[in-house]
């Protein structure tokens, strides 16, 4: 049943677009009036290929791109090859930790199918009409057809394949493997020969298998007039374009005697045959009338209508260009690493205005939670600590304003995430949810928004092509895609579930992981297989979203060596990275770094700007013994582990790591001294020179020299000298992090 | 009423049945076979029609005449006459003369057929 009513609406939708392409063609052939009668009847040849092939070609010129129709071809074609898509919302959400109650208790609200789809839905009624009414014309066909096969058994072979048939009105060409051409026996010896010409041009044109063809289509289209109109006319244009083919060969002007001959056969008494497959018919008065006009043609004619032909069948034949897909983000600058996006959830307020109110985004969403929270109130029937619901607006459609009233009706497309958890001491549990798309109609007046339908697609087989008429063509896709969605919003959920039950996420998330780590029966170093074994808990962990994220920085920036560097450090290297979706954006991956540090530190010197937003790093003592301030940049997140070697009044020495230089470094400030530094460097020229300004402008220089491993600035500054020892692990082609910290710490030189 | 309106072919086919008569009618179709490139039942079929209209017969599948076909054709002259001239020989005549005159000989022969009927 559901095939049957796949194909016949994708008869539909190709009746719908071979319709505009006859009207195009009644257009042209008024056009193409004084010509040949064959360019019409190739554009009629068109019409047929759309009528039955769904697959067609795309154009930019097809005359549908104009009708904007792109939505009916492919929307209505790509629905007739889905299979089995996934019904309401019996979808396992991805943070499946615990086991989920199925969702057919949602479908008890379901609001009644709008009344325009009656002739946009093909329910099993019409589609059953459709089948019925099919198999008469099948029947209809197939039985003359065998009616007209008796018949002609009994004829006469005239010569190679033509016959003498006693009881037939007209000449025509019969069979389709082995076409046979039947005069009526009575016909005079005169008429045979244009007769057998005419007759001869059919089969050369394969018109025998066309014609077949084209009632075959004729039968899947039997409820549009549109195409019986096409069917009768290209049957003219099929008998008047081999009467010219005939006129074509000849020599010399033949056409009286051809429209006598014409006219002799019309008059003749016979007995009436007739059958819809076997051709001959057609008006007689347009074919002498096509004759009499017709001209052997001069050139230019023929180009021209040859022209519009082409022209004709490229726009008719090829389907109008899909959507072009939005262009991409710019690709951001390396340090200015964005985090993923999320879609809109009620936090971002765009305002719009219509001609009655300031439609606020937020007030929507809001408006629409709420919706989305009472219509799942309580769905489950299960204990809970609390409900939780989230609305991702996809589309907002501003519908009709009704001034008089003051009332505007807005409606907002989306995803509805509905769960109802529990509360225990290890962290939420889900006892029910729900992810819908949902069309949500409100009229929004002076007191606010009123929901005026909540609209949710059906179960089974109904869901995608519900979602594809109700959506909007631009954000159907999205729509139907919930694992976009899906962990977005259960992660927004989760974040009001933790707020109002003031929950240890910290703990929570300490567990999970602990979990995590759990001894395998067999052992393994790939973290991979642990997350694989204790699946229900990593989801749980990217659940928890931000609070995952803080909970794995504070612990790689200030924690246990072990834990950073061991089985549980890579796991949070993991979940960070999927979390915060920069899985590719720095130069290590959590997969194949060695251990979670070496990832976190790699993330520190590459997306310092998003670690900044969970780690607030202290703000270093500014060191001052010595006399003047001292103090290396502070609130970044690429110089770590700062360590104060020695201070006192003569000399300063700080250790520390810079993540971007990749090495330890020493700077040291010496008060009336030299530095102890390698003595090649004092014979050395500077390999750059730098030049900073300190605090009451005066201007330094920094030298800075270069070698392999070791990159050393110094500089000095009234009566101090400074320096930088940087040494990498390997020869580094980046070296200015070192000068840039040397200008840091002049600039604040007093 | 004996039906004499036969079409072209059907009348192919009386006329084996004239020459070769009075015949089986599997040695008919096997004739017909050769000659119109039948299936067997499209002869039986066309026999069949052909006897409904009284001009066969078929007794025991042996296939015979009911009239012969001198008559048929005189039977098919009179229809004729009757359509298209109202049934009036001497009319027939006049008008066939009108076009071609009628020889010598033909005149002698006819004068001796007027005689004959008129005896």
């Amino acid at each position: 049943m559901d095939r049957l009513q796949e194909i016949f609406s994708q008869i539909l939708s190709m009746d719908m677009t071979g319709s505009i392409a006859i009207l195009l063609v009644l257009g042209i052939r008024l056009l193409l009036q004084k010509a040949p009668k064959r360019y019409s009847y190739f554009l009629w040849g068109i019409v047929w290929f759309r009528l039955i092939c769904p697959v067609t070609f795309s154009s930019i010129f097809s005359v549908l791109n104009v009708l904007d129709l792109s939505g009916v071809t492919n929307g209505e074609t790509a629905q007739s090859f889905q299979t089995g898509q996934m019904s309401g919302g019996a979808q396992e959400p991805v943070g499946q930790a615990y086991k989920e109650i199925p969702m057919s208790g949602l479908t008890k609200e379901l609001e009644p199918m709008p009344n325009d789809a009656f002739f946009r839905q093909p329910e099993t009624f019409w589609s059953v009409i459709w089948l019925a009414g099919v198999v008469v014309l099948a029947v209809a066909g197939i039985v003359s057809t065998v009616k007209l096969q008796r018949k002609l058994a009994c004829s006469m072979k005239l010569r190679d394949n033509i016959y003498l048939a006693d009881y037939i009105e007209t000449p025509f060409v019969f069979g389709i493997l082995k076409p046979r051409i039947y005069l009526p026996s009575p016909l005079p010896l005169r008429e045979r020969e244009f007769v057998i010409l005419h007759e001869q041009c059919h089969i050369n044109r394969k018109d025998n298998l066309i014609r077949a063809a084209a009632y075959v289509t004729l039968c899947a289209h039997w409820f549009s007039p549109l195409v019986w109109l096409s069917f009768l006319l290209s049957g003219k244009d099929m008998e008047m374009s081999c009467d010219e083919a005939v006129m074509r060969n000849m020599e010399g002007d033949m056409r009286e005697e051809y429209a006598k001959t014409l006219l002799r056969l019309s008059t003749g008494k016979w007995r009436i045959a007739g059958a819809p497959l076997a051709f001959g018919e057609g008006s007689l008065k347009g074919r002498i009338q096509n004759i009499m006009n017709y001209k052997k043609q001069k050139a230019f004619v023929g180009a021209a209508a040859g022209l519009i032909c082409i022209i004709g069948a490229v726009c008719l034949a090829t389907n109008p260009t899909p959507e072009k897909s939005k262009p991409e983000k710019e690709a951001e600058a390396v340090v200015r690493i964005q985090e993923e996006e999320a879609p809109l959830t009620g936090t971002e307020a765009a305002e719009t205005e219509t001609a009655l109110y300031n439609v606020s985004d937020a007030d929507l969403i809001k408006a629409a939670q709420k919706a989305v929270f009472e219509h799942n109130a309580d769905g489950y029937g299960t204990e809970y600590d609390i409900a939780c619901c989230d609305f991702a607006k996809l589309e907002t459609d501003y519908g009709k304003e009704d001034a008089k009233n003051g009332v505007q009706t807005v409606t907002a497309y989306g995803w509805a995430y509905y769960a109802q958890y529990a509360f225990s001491t290890y962290g939420i549990k889900d006892v029910g949810s729900s992810h819908v798309p949902v069309a949500l109609a409100f009229t929004l007046d002076q007191e606010g928004y009123h929901l005026k339908e909540y609209w949710q697609p059906r179960d089974g087989s109904y869901f995608a092509s519900d979602v594809k008429r109700k959506f909007p063509a631009s954000v159907a896709a999205d729509g139907l895609d919930s694992q976009k969605f899906v962990l977005g919003q259960t992660q927004a959920c989760y974040k009001q579930a933790v707020k109002s039950g003031e929950l240890d996420t910290d703990f929570i998330i300490e567990n999970l992981l602990n979990q995590i780590c759990e001894s395998l029966p067999e052992e393994s170093s790939n973290p991979q297989d642990y997350i694989r074994a204790h699946d229900g808990e990593y989801m749980e962990l990217r659940n928890y979203g931000e609070f995952t994220i803080q909970y794995c920085l504070d612990r790689f920036y200030q924690g246990e060596p072990e834990e950073k560097t061991g089985l549980k450090g890579h796991i949070m290297a993991l979940v960070c990275e999927e979390l915060l979706g920069i899985k590719g954006k720095i130069p290590v991956q959590a997969k194949t770094a060695s251990t979670g540090q070496e990832w976190f530190e790699a993330f520190a010197a590459h997306a310092g700007n998003i670690l900044d937003k969970y780690i607030i790093l202290e703000k270093e003592p500014v060191i001052t013994e010595i006399g003047i301030p001292v103090e290396l940049p502070p609130n970044t997140s690429w110089i770590q582990k700062r360590k104060v070697m020695q201070s006192d009044e003569n000399q300063i020495q700080i250790r520390y790591y810079d993540a971007i230089f990749g090495g330890e470094c020493t700077l040291w400030a010496v008060k009336d001294g030299h530095i102890p530094f390698p003595r090649f460097a004092e014979e050395k020229e500077a390999d750059e020179t730098w030049q900073g300004t300190a605090k009451q402008g005066q201007t330094v220089y920094v030298k800075l020299y270069c070698l392999e491993e070791q990159v050393i600035a110094v500089w000095e500054y009234k009566e101090y000298s400074f320096a930088i020892f940087g040494n990498a692990a390997e020869p580094q082609s980046d070296s200015s992090p070192i000068p840039k910290a040397a200008l840091y710490v002049i600039q604040n030189l007093g | 009423m004996i039906d004499t309106n036969l079409g072209v072919v059907e009348t192919r086919f009386a006329e084996i049945i004239w020459k070769n008569e009075p015949i089986h009618s599997r040695e008919l179709a096997k004739i017909c076979a050769k000659e119109l490139n039948w299936k067997r039942p499209t002869a039986y079929n066309v026999l069949r029609k052909l006897c409904e209209k009284g001009i066969f017969q078929n007794n025991d599948g042996i296939v015979s005449s009911r009239i012969s076909r001198q008559d048929f054709y005189v039977i098919q002259g009179e229809q004729f006459l009757e359509e298209s001239f109202d049934g009036s020989l001497p009319a027939f005549i006049a008008a066939f003369t009108a076009r071609k005159k009628l020889s010598d000989a033909e005149v002698s022969e006819i004068m001796d057929l007027i005689h004959k009927g008129r005896g």
